[in-house]
């Protein structure tokens, strides 16, 4: 049992990595956790002070907060479970070993309840001490909370395990389906863009003095007490956990227990039901007429399917790409709102080129981060690098086709981006024309960093990704830093913005020299994959 | 027992495959040192070896999925090293595991193939309804998406793809691995008729009563050189006793 529920954590944190990689993606994730952390507590701290003195509140705006975190784990442990029980190559392992469904079922399920308290405690717990240390609760009401995250597993897995099987039925349909999958995937990321936008805006109001009063109207707590009634299971919770309710504790326990129930009979169904079909779909025939193509026709058909009918791509570039312009503009907005309002309109005075920074900036890093979703050249194509290897076309040719795809994709973009902005006067002209001009070589510059990565992979190691990295993230920020000093010295925006664009054309040109240069070499001594 | 170890004389007129003093080393592993063989055209050419011992690396030499640090290798008249894109268009290759695009449909996949050998439509048509038919494979798996085909299809695609375009060598590392038996009777066969046509077809296997069934001539390769070369339509006792000379080879008991 212990094995099975090593070798679950085994394959879903991946064990490809080496230790340097390890060490990193660990930091990351941590610098991202207490990022998130620290703007989580930030909200709710400033939010709760601000209504602290009207009855109720407190408890409601918890309510809310910790409601949108239920949701957000609720989601997670439904995809954990869905990647547990679903897996293809576990299911075939598993299948001819001697463990029982039993054993299986209940390692997934330890290892579903240890993944559900860690994520609770990162996120959940944080909110409820913020809370105790406002409302002055007793040490024991901290203490109590340790356990919310094991309250919660029951409720929200019940939940997640009932949707698991109608989810993977709809990711297995949508698969089979590229357009209605394409189309599913933007309404699900122009969703996720508006409601990222909100959250920023509720963000910049509260940095901003004036904001916040705008904000928390009368009405609008109002509204925030009598959301709460509605917010299963986490009024229960708190009736629990905050009011020391004694009666809403059976209740809930027995309710939580009956989904859960639920939940676990769906997913032992389902578990036993694909176990035994055949993960073949039902074949369908379509009469084709051969059309032959010319060799660079037939690299970039190539290309565009590997990045389009590879449902991995969608969320990660295709349906980034897509929404980039709108994402972009409503984070700019915010962005411009928040330095020409509140304290920060103070810096906007003393340094008269910090907006149009602040957007080249996101603008930089908005192109850049999308297009790393599709820059794996050599490794997305696994196996079949030895066909490119063995076909009579220059290797040269391969590469710039593979590199020119997603380049000319993010391109495109980018300029949809750069005319949207320009359009809805979010940024001026000269802006958009720099962060056009500047994001463009930016990108050339990533895009060839990234291949002579790809490029080096050798003896089955992962790619090691720190120059590009540097190139995505520290570029733009080294830019927009010392374009700030030099605003506020006084040098004129268009020496400044010039310089910049120096300074990205010295930088990637080395390594755009070594890859024109070596590309053959390269691409015969890669041994990745093969 | 006899082994007995040839180096040929080079004869561009007659070898489709002329490797000459081959050397490949991987870090301080030198896996090949100095392997010198030819096969000669119209040859089903068996190239074997236990595992691990450079088979692999000499095909990855031939193809020129690999570099080696000293040597020659021609294919036809193009010598691999100086002249890459030339040699590539001499052969078919099918790796030990199948190596074709999965977000592409079967049929996908053998037109972009077609395309890269500028394969005219009439002979696409024909070829691979003639190689399908060989192996199997039906019309409604060609419209599937190759990530939904077993590995045995997977493979098949593989073995009509390196034929679409009617390669003059045929090169196949552990062709067998997941095929069933009926399939591995057909790729007998069609190895066969394909050198009968005057094609060349070297072939690495770990079954030697495939390789001693089906090929006219055997290599056996032991630590980075050629330790034995066999013509079996010259002396077809060695077909019986190949597997005797395979363990002799790597010093087993029989």
């Amino acid at each position: 049992m212990l094995n099975l529920i090593i070798k679950d954590f085994k394959t879903m944190l991946g064990s490809k990595q080496n230790l340097y990689q390890r060490v990193a993606t660990a930091i990351f994730t941590l610098v991202f956790f207490c990022a998130f952390i620290i703007v989580e507590l930030f909200l709710f701290r400033t939010i709760l002070k601000q209504i602290g003195n009207i009855n109720g509140a407190k408890e409601s705006f918890l309510t809310v907060f910790l409601f949108v975190t239920t949701i957000i784990l609720t989601i997670s442990g439904l995809f954990n479970a869905k990647r547990l029980f679903f897996d293809n190559k576990d299911i075939e392992q598993l299948s001819y070993r001697p463990v029982s469904n039993t054993q299986i079922i209940v390692s997934k399920l330890a290892y579903l309840f240890f993944i559900h308290c860690l994520a609770s405690l990162i996120f959940e717990y944080p909110l409820l001490v913020a809370y105790g240390q406002l409302a002055n609760r007793a040490p024991i009401f901290f203490f109590k909370c340790i356990f919310y995250p094991v309250a919660t597993f029951f409720f929200q897995m019940g939940i997640g395990l009932m949707l698991v099987y109608p989810v993977w039925l709809l990711i297995k349909f949508l698969k089979k389906h590229f357009l209605i999958e394409l189309g599913f995937s933007l309404v699900i990321i122009f969703g996720l863009a508006l409601c990222y936008s909100y959250v920023l805006d509720v963000f910049i109001k509260l940095v901003s003095k004036n904001g916040l009063v705008l904000l928390f109207s009368e009405e609008a707590i109002a509204k925030v007490i009598s959301f709460r009634r509605f917010a299963v299971p986490v009024n229960f919770l708190l009736d629990i956990f905050v009011n020391n309710s004694k009666l809403s504790f059976l209740p809930f326990f027995a309710v939580s227990l009956g989904i859960f129930g639920m939940g676990l009979s769906v997913a032992i169904y389902a578990y036993n039901y694909v176990r035994n079909i055949s993960l073949t779909p039902a074949k369908t025939h379509k009469k084709r007429a051969y059309k032959p193509v010319s060799v660079k026709k037939a690299l970039i058909k190539k290309e565009l399917a590997l990045i389009t009918k590879n449902s991995n791509y969608i969320f990660s570039f295709t349906g980034l790409l897509i929404v980039q312009p709108l994402l972009l503009t409503f984070v700019i907005r915010s962005m411009n709102a928040s330095l020409t309002a509140g304290t920060l309109q103070y810096f906007t005075a003393l340094i008269p080129g910090l907006t149009s920074y602040v957007d080249l900036l996101f603008i930089m890093l908005f192109t850049v981060i999308i297009n790393q979703g599709a820059n794996n050249y050599i490794t997305m194509e696994k196996r079949t690098i030895k066909q490119m290897k063995t076909m009579p076309v220059k290797f040269s040719t391969q590469l710039f086709i593979k590199v020119s795809i997603p380049f000319i994709m993010s391109m495109i973009s980018l300029l949809v981006s750069v005319i949207a902005l320009m359009a809805s006067k979010t940024v001026p002209f000269t802006t958009g024309l720099f962060g056009f001009i500047i994001s463009a070589c930016l990108l050339f510059i990533f895009d060839v960093v990234s291949l002579w990565e790809e490029l080096s992979i050798r003896h089955l190691r992962a790619r090691s990704t720190t120059f590009s990295s540097l190139i995505s993230y520290l570029l733009p920020f080294v830019f927009a830093v010392s374009a700030i000093i030099l605003s506020y010295l006084k040098v004129p925006n268009v020496l400044t913005i010039l310089g910049g664009l120096l300074m990205i054309v010295l930088v990637g040109i080395a390594p755009v020299i070594v890859i024109f240069k070596n590309s053959g070499k390269l691409f015969l001594d890669l041994e990745a994959i093969n | 027992m006899n082994t007995t170890t040839t180096t040929p004389e080079i004869n561009t007129s007659e070898f489709a495959i002329q490797i000459e003093d081959l050397h490949k080393a991987y870090g301080d592993k030198k896996v090949l040192k100095g392997l010198t063989l030819n096969v000669k055209k119209g040859e089903l050419f068996g190239f074997i070896g236990k595992n691990g011992i450079g088979k692999s690396t000499t095909i990855d030499c031939l193809i020129g999925s690999k570099k080696f640090d000293k040597g020659r290798v021609m294919l036809l008249d193009y010598d691999v090293k100086l002249d890459p894109l030339g040699a590539k268009t001499t052969f078919g290759y099918v790796a030990s595991e199948p190596n074709c695009y999965e977000v592409m449909t079967g049929y996908d996949y053998l037109e972009f193939i077609a395309s890269i050998y500028n394969v005219s439509e009439g002979d696409f048509v024909r070829n691979y309804r003639y190689l399908c038919s060989r192996l199997k494979l039906g019309e409604k798996d060609l419209e599937e998406r190759i990530s939904n085909y077993s590995h045995g299809m997977k493979q098949k695609l593989c073995l009509v793809g390196s034929l679409l375009y009617n390669p003059e060598i045929w090169i196949l590392d552990e062709p067998t691995v997941g095929l069933d038996i009926m399939a591995v009777e057909e790729l007998k066969k069609m190895m066969r008729e394909y050198a009968n046509h005057g094609k060349t077809v070297f072939v690495t296997s770990h079954n030697i009563d495939l390789v001693s069934r089906i090929c006219d001539r055997v290599c056996i390769v032991n630590d980075g050189v050629v330790a034995g070369l066999y013509d079996l339509n010259r002396e077809p006792n060695r077909r019986l006793q190949l597997s005797r000379i395979f363990m002799h080879i790597y010093g087993e008991e029989v």
